[in-house]
């Protein structure tokens, strides 16, 4: 479909600027009925096709300018300066639009909403119907079967508007089940027989779920060149029954079925319950029945979270379990249960993607408690602050979210306090008076981010300065950029208060939101600009708890990489390595830098002859890391390596072998960042 | 923590490290585990000797000799490994810490217990509770675990010239 | 042995799409980029159906559809035009010229075939 939108895009552009011109003339000359037809037929092309490939935008709004012009061609209303205004307007719009591949911004969308309330009003002065024809939204319910007798008797002529009855008992008869009496009453004799006349008709009797409106769009094109009369039965299951049939075929009037007949002999066939009153009781305990079935359809179930983390313990167990009975498969080389092993594997692995994403939460769900929490702030300082969130439903893992909830508040309550000035001030500082906190999340690489912005008096790098020298945390004559002066905000012990507040405490300070962050091994930045307003941006590490990795020796280090980053692996000779120069090695013609992870380690044990080169992608190059030797895959359980290792990153956790020994989870990407800033910094 | 008003009598666990005493409160002290091959953590600081699998949970392993500014533990017979439960940040996590040698549980009356002797200028009292006087000869170091292990500085608990160099901070 | 359709618009992605759509359904087509254009095609061929867009420049598709009825050869065969909902009161008038039925603009592939397949099969 891409090329035909790029088809539409191109026409649009064409057909835009072809309006403009017109429109310049008619900017002369109103009068001109062809150019008014042109605009009309232009409007037309934009709407059907926009609708088509995309532009839902387009279409919504040139439907309007389609009927004003439909009106202004026909003569029933003057092509007024002011309509030719709104279009020049809508020409940059519409052009704003394709340039935008679409994308309902919000200037875009504030000036379509200006331009169509300006259209509505042309309308209502001149108090015209808007040409639409409303379609029926009927909630069709196809839960049911129905039952209708139709009678189908089309004009002689129906076949020279190119139409076909028997296309269209065709598709009745689709439907389901069906009985169909054809009537060759109207037949002529063969003199007076002309051969392009249609003379049959039909009597039918169907059951289908579709609706009343439904069965009669079937008939849509014939609608005005027959008698169609579709009526509803209360029987079921009578069309199949033979005895049916033959008190049909016996009827005496073999032109037209006595309907009143049909239903009395129907009868029989009626639920039981269609005596008046008892059937309305039943007719409303169904529907109410209907009704809650549909309301009540599951999408989502609550489950208590503990429920989940047992969930989440068992699939680890099954997990580790797993790796276990591979282990002693491969040591009593019992190959006769390779495929139920890898059966076992693969279910887990199924197992094990289903259980995390039932544990992931999107944020949305802290976003109730943040609204609590400012209005309830606002109150207090008398602010007015209205809060934004995008992206509420980015999800993370339930232990995140427990994580940030403190340092989110936190950062929020700041904000209030500190961030937000009060109206009065925000109005001579040129600002509207109600200010904003922005709440944005969303998905960046491997990483979750979440943004806490608001447009208040910002920090102020002097004022940062003035209270760290007070504080003794630097110096008077301390030389730092402003960067620098506000990532002192972080340090431990830094309030900006002079009193304690009600709601920011005191000690409770930006360093125990950063740390806690760094506890689930994210991290914080802050950028402000005076009077512009703060933003602070919180990066979150996606971490699923159970990966498809790599296992890799390092002397007797058991290492685990995940699959993903790897992108090949090659054996290399250790003395390769060793002579490289620049750390660069030179692999199949192709130039890699490279590190060798006993070098970074320190580990000197037991060099073997032969390393093999694990290629990662790094930002935009490729890299080599080179270890002792590749064991196979695995599927890890990670777990955290815990507080004591808090302060390091280049271990993303560690995880249970199958023999009981613990092998390391290690994120090369965050090896090849510390290498690199290292050698900068020599 | 303890009310000293009233007697209270708490039990502690007594080990060794060199021919030093030093105890900790039962209730900090989840198991005594044998030796086991320990996993090394490259790049982690001095004291951190690395991690064990603990029933199916990644258990870190302190070397708390190297964390009182001794030099590091050899492994020996007696080796082994007190699983604690300590206090870090409001968070309650389980450590394990190598000790020369386990000895027993003793029962001390909080009265007993006796204010930290100042040993020279750079020691730390609030690494330590107390001191318990055990017989004539030997005094047990009653030793705060949460601040112990809350800290990431090597806690010089005897000023000597060789350490001199005062707190190294480990990052 | 397909059957063939004749296309008719100006806008050239929606005689792009429709031929696509009806190519794919098996059906031969012929595309036509306005009246005259196709008026060209009534040469005798076999066309099975005619699919026209109501409004074009130069000739509209009333004409069209007026035109191709006067055609012996082709006075019987099925017209559906393309039209927008808005425009669907002319409908009348189209039948009037001898359309058969119509489709309303925006439509998915799925609703042109439904719509094809009323008058005829493949």
């Amino acid at each position: 479909m891409d090329n035909f939108q790029r088809k539409f895009i191109e026409e649009a552009t064409d057909l835009i600027l072809r309006l403009e011109q017109v429109l310049l003339s008619l900017d002369k000359n109103n009068s001109n009925k062809t150019l008014v037809d042109e605009v009309f037929r232009i409007m037309h092309s934009l709407k059907g096709g926009s609708g088509m490939f995309g532009f839902q935008l387009i279409s919504d709004y040139t439907h309007q300018l389609e009927s004003v012009y439909d009106l202004v061609r026909n003569d029933k209303m003057p092509l007024t300066p002011e309509i030719l205004e709104i279009t020049f307007a809508s020409v940059d719009h519409i052009r704003n639009i394709i340039n935008n591949q679409g994308n309902k911004t919000e200037s875009i969308t504030t000036v379509q909403n200006l331009l169509l309330a300006k259209l509505s009003q042309i309308f209502t002065q001149k108090n015209e119907p808007t040409n639409v024809t409303v379609r029926d939204n009927e909630i069709v319910d196809n839960s049911k079967l129905n039952n209708y007798y139709i009678y189908f008797n089309p004009f002689s002529t129906v076949l020279k508007t190119g139409n076909n009855p028997l296309y269209i008992i065709d598709e009745l008869v689709n439907l389901a089940k069906s009985l169909v009496f054809t009537r060759l009453i109207k037949i002529p004799l063969l003199n007076n027989l002309q051969h392009d006349n249609c003379y049959t008709y039909w009597e039918i009797f169907l059951e289908s779920n579709f609706s009343v409106a439904q069965v009669k769009d079937i008939f849509m094109f014939v609608e005005d060149d027959a008698e169609i009369i579709i009526h509803t039965l209360h029987a079921e299951n009578f069309i199949e029954n033979p005895e049916f049939i033959n008190f049909c075929n016996n009827q005496k009037h073999q032109n037209k079925f006595e309907i009143g007949l049909i239903e009395n002999y129907l009868q029989q066939y009626e639920n039981v319950n269609t005596n008046p009153d008892t059937g309305k009781k039943t007719n409303k305990v169904t529907e109410k029945l209907k009704k809650f079935k549909q309301e009540n359809v599951i999408t989502s179930i609550r489950v208590a979270s503990d429920k989940i983390d047992l969930l989440m313990n068992l699939v680890s167990e099954l997990i580790t379990s797993q790796a276990g009975l591979n282990l002693y498969m491969e040591q009593n080389k019992l190959i006769g249960l390779k495929p139920i092993a890898e059966s076992i594997e693969n279910i887990a692995r199924q197992l094990r993607d289903t259980a995390f994403h039932i544990s992931l939460i999107p944020i949305d769900n802290l976003l109730v408690r943040f609204q609590r929490l400012i209005r309830d702030l606002s109150k207090e300082f008398g602010k007015e602050i209205q809060f934004i969130s995008e992206g509420a439903d980015t999800e993370l893992d339930k232990t995140l979210i427990e994580a940030i909830t403190e340092p989110l508040m936190h950062i929020l309550r700041n904000s209030v306090d500190h961030g937000i000035e009060l109206s009065s001030e925000r109005i001579s500082a040129g600002k509207q008076p109600i200010g904003t906190i922005l709440l944005k999340s969303y998905y960046s690489g491997n990483q979750i981010v979440i943004k806490i912005s608001d447009d208040g008096k910002g920090i102020s790098p002097k004022f940062i300065k003035e209270k760290a020298i007070q504080k003794g945390f630097i110096k008077e004559d301390a030389q730092l950029t402003d960067k620098e002066i506000i990532e002192l905000i972080f340090l431990p012990g830094f309030t900006t208060t002079s009193s304690v507040t009600n709601v920011s405490g005191r000690g409770v300070g930006m360093d125990v939101v950063k740390r806690k962050i760094a506890d689930v091994r994210g991290t914080v930045e802050l950028h402000s600009e005076k009077n512009k307003g703060t933003e602070i941006t919180i990066k979150l590490p996606l971490t699923l708890s159970i990966i498809d990795g790599m296992l890799l020796k390092l002397s007797d280090i058991d290492l685990i990489i995940p699959l993903s980053v790897i992108y090949t692996i090659y054996p290399v000779k250790t003395s390769k390595l060793d002579k490289s120069f620049n750390n660069i090695i030179t692999i199949n013609g192709l130039q890699y830098p490279f590190y060798n992870l006993r070098t970074e380690f320190n580990i000197m044990d037991n060099i073997p002859e032969q390393m093999e080169m694990i290629i990662v992608k790094y930002e935009t190059a490729f890299v080599g890391i080179a270890v002792d030797y590749i064991v196979g895959e695995y599927q890890a359980v990670v777990k955290p390596l815990g507080k004591m290792f808090r302060k390091q990153d280049i271990f993303s956790g560690a995880t249970i072998l199958g023999d009981g020994t613990v092998a390391l989870v290690v994120d090369f990407m965050k090896i090849i960042a510390q290498i690199s800033n290292q050698n900068k910094n020599i | 923590m303890e009310n000293t008003n009233t007697t209270v009598i708490n039990s502690y666990l007594s080990f060794k490290l060199d021919d030093e005493l030093f105890a900790a409160n039962v209730s900090k002290v989840i198991n005594i585990l044998e030796l086991v091959k320990i996993t090394k953590v490259p790049q982690s600081p001095e004291y951190m000797k690395g991690v064990i699998n603990l029933r199916g949970k990644v258990l870190p392993i302190v070397d708390i000799r190297i964390k009182f500014g001794m030099s590091a533990l050899e492994f020996k017979k007696e080796t082994v490994i007190l699983v604690l439960n300590v206090e870090i940040e409001g968070e309650t996590i389980e450590v394990g810490a190598l000790v020369d040698s386990v000895q027993e549980v003793i029962e001390i009356n909080n009265t007993e217990i006796l204010p930290p002797p100042a040993i020279g200028a750079k020691f730390k009292s609030k690494f330590i509770d107390g001191v318990y006087k055990h017989s004539q000869e030997q005094f047990i170091m009653l030793i705060n675990l949460d601040k112990i292990f809350s800290s990431d500085e090597v806690i010089m608990l005897k000023e000597s010239a060789e350490n001199q160099e005062s707190e190294a901070t480990f990052i | 042995m397909g059957k063939t359709i004749l296309i008719v618009d100006d806008s050239e992605s929606i005689r792009e799409v429709v031929n696509f759509t009806l190519a794919n359904a098996g059906f031969e087509v012929l595309v036509a980029v306005d009246g005259s254009n196709a008026l060209n095609y009534l040469d005798g061929r076999t066309i099975d159906l005619v699919l026209t867009d109501l409004h074009m420049p130069e000739m509209d598709g009333i004409q069209l559809i007026k035109k191709i009825r006067e055609n012996e050869t082709y006075s019987k065969i099925p017209i559906l035009f393309l039209t927008t909902e808005s425009q669907l009161n002319k409908k009348n008038e189209a039948k009037e010229a001898g359309a058969t039925g119509w489709i309303i603009k925006p439509f998915v592939p799925a609703k042109l075939l439904a719509a094809i397949s009323k008058v005829i099969r493949a």
